[in-house]
């Protein structure tokens, strides 16, 4: 038995695979033991596809190709067509199967029996589902307070985005809230400021000769990590300049590193401006018609002097050296060879970025000639985003739609990118400006994610009706009353616009045959406007999600089926080099370099946070995404946890702190230490660097425990939810503390 | 058949390269047929195989996608947390890491992704009492799982600490080893495993190019194993250092080509390419 047991495996490893699959392992010590392998619903013997679709689990959009088995995804590789990751895929997207097969998705929806959080569940069939869902968001309209409907939206575009949006509008609901505020909302605003559309911009790494990173993202976690991979694959290196309080740990790539002072970036940035412009380096063309760069007046009629003003007289190297916490000489020559290696381009990580420092990063790319020419900052045109046309509201729409948002952006900023998430607590909790009746979490799982996190679960609790989304139970959906569990992005269609000046569209695919009871949520919004009935279902006259999508990307060149057929076949789409149909902002040529249109949020610098001396709390926290970041953590995919260079494992995620910190304390690496923040304090692990700036914690997101924790001992936790009072936007890195031995 | 080849060919390499046996026998029958050219082989005049890794880090940006490729292609299952405090993970393709602001000796800053070094005379295999771990004759040192009796003899002697334990038998996160790889056994309790450079994915391809009759080329070797394929920065190069026109061979030649403790006189056939600056 045993020789003809290692003479088949030696032969043929996958003939013996294949017949385990149906069979039990057998009892004989010597035989490798098999798991026994479900049997996937759709099985049949021996077939083996490639499937094209799109990875989901951060915002980039690589294409994907999963190698599926009789059934059964074992492998993901990337999708060689697709040209952000071009065939290659980040470890994130490596572990996507984990997400997939995970033991802790939600089987269907479900409506909780216990008390919240007591994770005691009955379960539904999706048409009872919708049906309560419906009759209890109806009749907030019914009672005239459409408005009292609060979406938590975690994605910032897509079919399924756009037709949420068109729901709450359709249903009167003013309050679509997005994450921006603890994201990329100050690089969405800034981009809608100044090009005149709220679109995250690309970097063009492949041409650029110096890239000057102000954040890490690039280099650990982030979009911007698969484009520069991706451009380096192609053979390009630019120098790479980091100006941030830490390093990752690529730094060993870093040619040049400023350990800036955290909350030093926009300073930094006009610092660096003001250079260009006294020694005359700068190109000010891109700027001449900007409202805000020259002298301006206010609406109310004061004259304010302009950015170029304001830089030139208040951002000199040496006025801000305690802001950037930089020697002057070290901006200046920064300056310089910005100025002489062209082209060079400065990224302000958009997942960390204030307004300011978004807008500054901006001015000064444009100050070096560095927009929407080669090598610069990448504008993209917004080609393929779904356009599902005009629909008629009814009164009560009107009515909740006039009644202004409940987290308090002004009615001038009713867009998506300008919510303020970290304002809702407040408001859930004290009823202001008007109480929230139901609140839907799409993508979004604030307990574990946000600042302030104890404060989120009271004011969940404030709420009579939440809905989770989750295909996971995570700490929110512990918290809801209905659980409608999404597919995960393996069993789904839909169709993507990556953005980033891609221009391209990309297809999602389900890979597998849904394994639990999910139903996309595209889909159950449309189900659940016609169970709203009215104008509600007016506005959505397509039978199903995939028609929905077909309607909105019908106007493309092609129309939907000539789109759909690219899609199917390739996998992404790449939308026809401009032609006449198509709009482009003005100047936007290649070689010409894009002008500015209103460059006033540079100005909000003025707000250069106080360096606050707190004897008491000597450390600032600064938060960083490694590659187990996404909104409700990757600490749920196994194989992430385990990444060797973690150094621990990362459900229990370590705190970095510089050497000389390190022995001021007494501390060395790996010890215990109790980091405490005015919020909370949670024992940890020490990692003593040198990459990292005197004065600095280091606190990766993404971390923590799972299954999900009892409150508070997650790291996060210790966050505050300090906020930019003009934007509402998460000034990430004011967050003091200070560091002791575990006893 | 060279020295390397004679000394170390026994039943079992005959057993375990299936692929080239069939390519022999193929070559034998086209010569008979006596038209077509040689099948399996690359460059003219090359019909053996010396299998091996180039790692720029240069271009590494340690973003470990290496590492959970090589796990999910081959099997190797996460230990959870309990296991991964007593420092017990596997990773075929681990991440070395210097202390920081030192160095790896000859190689330079940072970490590095280390897979075996699939040495010309592993000390492993010249220490394992059962036979289970061998050269093969395409270079890759590979293991027969089923022999393997878990002494740990081989670990010891692997002076780059490339062999693993497997401390506890496979497990899947709930139980359910959907994902796993048809074409890669699962190893119990109680055994060493290691990289084996996706022997697998290299006896298909030389199978494809067999049944296909096409030679493989160093264009279809290049991104083979897992870790090749997913390395966003194309920092990995697999190939044949026997074809002296492959990708990999130039990159060996390089003057930044180093090895890792090559005054062992291990002769790793892995290459790190130290960075310029």
């Amino acid at each position: 038995m045993a020789s003809i047991g290692r003479r088949r495996f030696l032969g043929s490893a996958s003939l013996l695979a294949g017949a385990a699959a149906g069979c039990r392992p057998s009892r004989d010590p010597y035989s490798v033991e098999k798991p026994p392998v479900p049997v996937a619903s759709n099985l049949r013997m021996g077939s083996e596809t490639q499937v094209l679709s799109t990875c989901g689990l951060c915002h980039a959009a690589c294409g994907i190709r999963v190698r599926v088995v009789e059934g059964r995804a074992v492998k993901i590789e990337g999708n060689p067509a697709s040209p952000i990751n071009r065939g290659r895929l980040c470890a994130r997207g490596q572990a996507g199967l984990e997400l997939l097969y995970h033991p802790d998705r939600v089987s269907g929806p479900v409506r909780r029996a216990g008390g919240r959080g007591e994770n005691r569940w009955i379960p539904l069939s999706w048409d009872e589902a919708i049906a309560r869902l419906a009759s209890e968001i109806g009749r907030l309209r019914t009672v005239g307070e459409p408005q009292s409907l609060v979406l938590l939206d975690g994605e910032d575009r897509g079919a399924t985005h756009e037709l949420w949006a068109r729901l709450l509008r359709a249903f009167g609901s003013p309050n679509h809230i997005g994450h921006g505020a603890t994201g990329t909302g100050a690089t969405a605003r800034a981009m809608a400021a100044m090009t005149g559309a709220a679109r995250l911009p690309g970097y063009d790494f492949g041409e650029a000769r110096l890239v000057v990173l102000v954040g890490t993202g690039a280099l650990e976690s982030s979009p911007e990590s698969m484009h520069l991979a991706a451009a380096m694959a192609r053979g390009a290196r630019p120098r790479l300049v980091v100006a941030w309080p830490r390093l990752p740990p690529s730094a060993a790539l870093v040619d040049e590193w400023l350990p800036l002072a955290p909350g030093g970036q926009a300073a930094l940035l006009l610092a660096l401006a003001h250079v260009l412009l006294r020694e005359d380096l700068a190109d000010e063309s891109g700027l001449a018609r900007a409202r805000g760069f020259a002298a301006f007046t206010e609406a109310k009629g004061k004259a304010q002097p302009g950015l170029r003003e304001r830089i030139v007289t208040d951002f000199a190297p040496d006025k801000v050296a305690s802001s950037t916490g930089l020697r002057p000489q070290s901006i200046e020559r920064l300056a310089r060879e910005l100025a002489a290696t062209r082209p060079s381009v400065v990224v302000v990580d958009e997942a960390t970025a204030t307004d300011a420092a978004a807008a500054a990063g901006l001015v000064l790319n444009c100050l070096l000639g560095s927009v929407a020419t080669p090598g610069g900052v990448r504008l993209d045109d917004g080609l393929g985003t779904p356009d599902f046309g005009p629909f008629a509201l009814d009164a009560a729409a009107e009515r909740g739609l006039a009644a202004g948002a409940i987290d308090g952006r002004a009615a001038s900023q009713s867009a998506f990118e300008s919510s303020r998430i970290l304002a809702l607590p407040e408001a859930l909790l004290s009823g202001k400006p008007y109480p929230a009746k139901a609140l839907l979490l799409h993508y979004s799982n604030p307990v574990y994610s946000k600042p302030g996190g104890a404060r989120w679960r009271q004011a969940l609790a404030k709420v009579p009706l939440v809905v989770s989304f989750s295909p996971l139970f995570d700490e929110s959906a512990l918290f809801a009353d209905l659980v409608l569990p999404d597919h995960t992005f393996f069993e789904r269609w839909d169709v993507l616009s990556p953005g980033r000046g891609t221009n391209i569209l990309t297809i999602r695919q389900p890979v597998v045959q849904p394994i639990r009871g999910t139903l996309a949520t595209g889909e159950v919004i449309l189900r659940l406007a016609a169970a709203l009935g009215g104008s509600v279902a007016k506005a959505f006259p397509w039978p199903g999600y995939r028609r929905a999508v077909e309607a909105g990307i019908a106007s493309l060149p092609g129309g939907a089926g000539e789109v759909l057929a690219a899609l199917e076949s390739q996998g992404v789409w790449r939308v026809p080099a401009v032609a006449g149909g198509a709009k482009r902002e003005s100047g936007s040529g290649a070689g010409s370099g894009a002008a500015l249109l209103d460059v006033r949020g540079a100005l909000l610098a003025d707000a250069i946070p106080e360096v606050a001396e707190t004897p008491d709390l000597p450390f600032l926290i600064v938060p960083f995404r490694g590659p187990g970041h996404a909104e409700g953590g990757m600490r749920q995919l196994p194989w992430i946890c385990e990444l060797p260079l973690t150094q621990s494992d990362a459900r229990r995620p370590p705190v970095e702190i510089s050497r000389e910190d390190a022995r001021k304390l007494g501390v060395r690496d790996g010890d215990g230490v109790v980091v405490e923040s005015p919020l909370a304090h949670v024992a940890m692990r020490a990692r003593v660097r040198q990459g990292i700036r005197a004065g600095v914690l280091g606190l990766p997101l993404g971390g923590g425990a799972w299954p999900v924790a009892s409150a508070g001992s997650d790291p996060i936790g210790l966050l505050e939810s300090i906020v930019d009072e003009k934007t509402g936007q998460w000034l990430a890195q004011a967050t003091r503390a200070r560091v002791r031995r575990d006893a | 058949m060279s020295e390397r080849e004679r000394k170390t060919s026994t039943r079992r390499e005959a057993m375990a390269s299936a692929a080239a046996a069939a390519a022999g026998a193929a070559l034998a029958r086209s010569a008979l047929a006596g038209g077509k050219a040689p099948l399996a082989a690359q460059a003219p005049g090359h019909e053996t195989h010396r299998f091996g890794l180039a790692i720029d880090l240069e271009r590494c940006l340690r973003c470990q996608a290496c590492v959970v490729a090589c796990a999910s292609e081959n099997n190797v299952p996460p230990l959870g947390q309990e296991s991964a405090g007593l420092s017990r993970p596997i990773h075929w393709m681990d991440m070395l890491a210097p202390p920081e602001g030192g160095q790896i000796d000859g190689v330079g800053r940072g970490p590095v992704p280390i897979p075996c070094m699939h040495c010309e005379h592993p000390e492993c295999v010249k220490v394992c009492p059962v036979g289970a771990t061998y050269l093969a004759d395409d270079g890759v040192v590979a293991q027969v799982w089923d022999r393997c009796i878990g002494c740990r003899y081989c670990m010891v002697a692997c002076p780059y600490s490339r062999r693993y334990y497997t401390w506890t038998a496979p497990a899947w996160p709930g139980g359910d080893p959907s994902s796993v790889n048809p074409d890669v056994a699962v190893r119990p309790a109680g055994m060493v495993e290691k990289c084996t450079l996706c022997q697998h994915r290299i006896r298909a391809l030389h199978e494809r190019a067999r049944l296909d009759q096409e030679p493989v080329t160093d264009e279809a070797l290049r991104r083979l194993p897992a870790c090749a394929a997913t390395c966003p920065t194309e920092a990995i190069t697999f190939g044949d250092l026997d074809d002296a026109t492959s990708a990999l061979s130039a990159l060996a030649k390089s003057p930044r080509a180093v090895r890792l403790l090559e005054h062992l006189g291990t002769g790793p056939k892995v290459f790190y390419l130290r960075g310029s600056r």
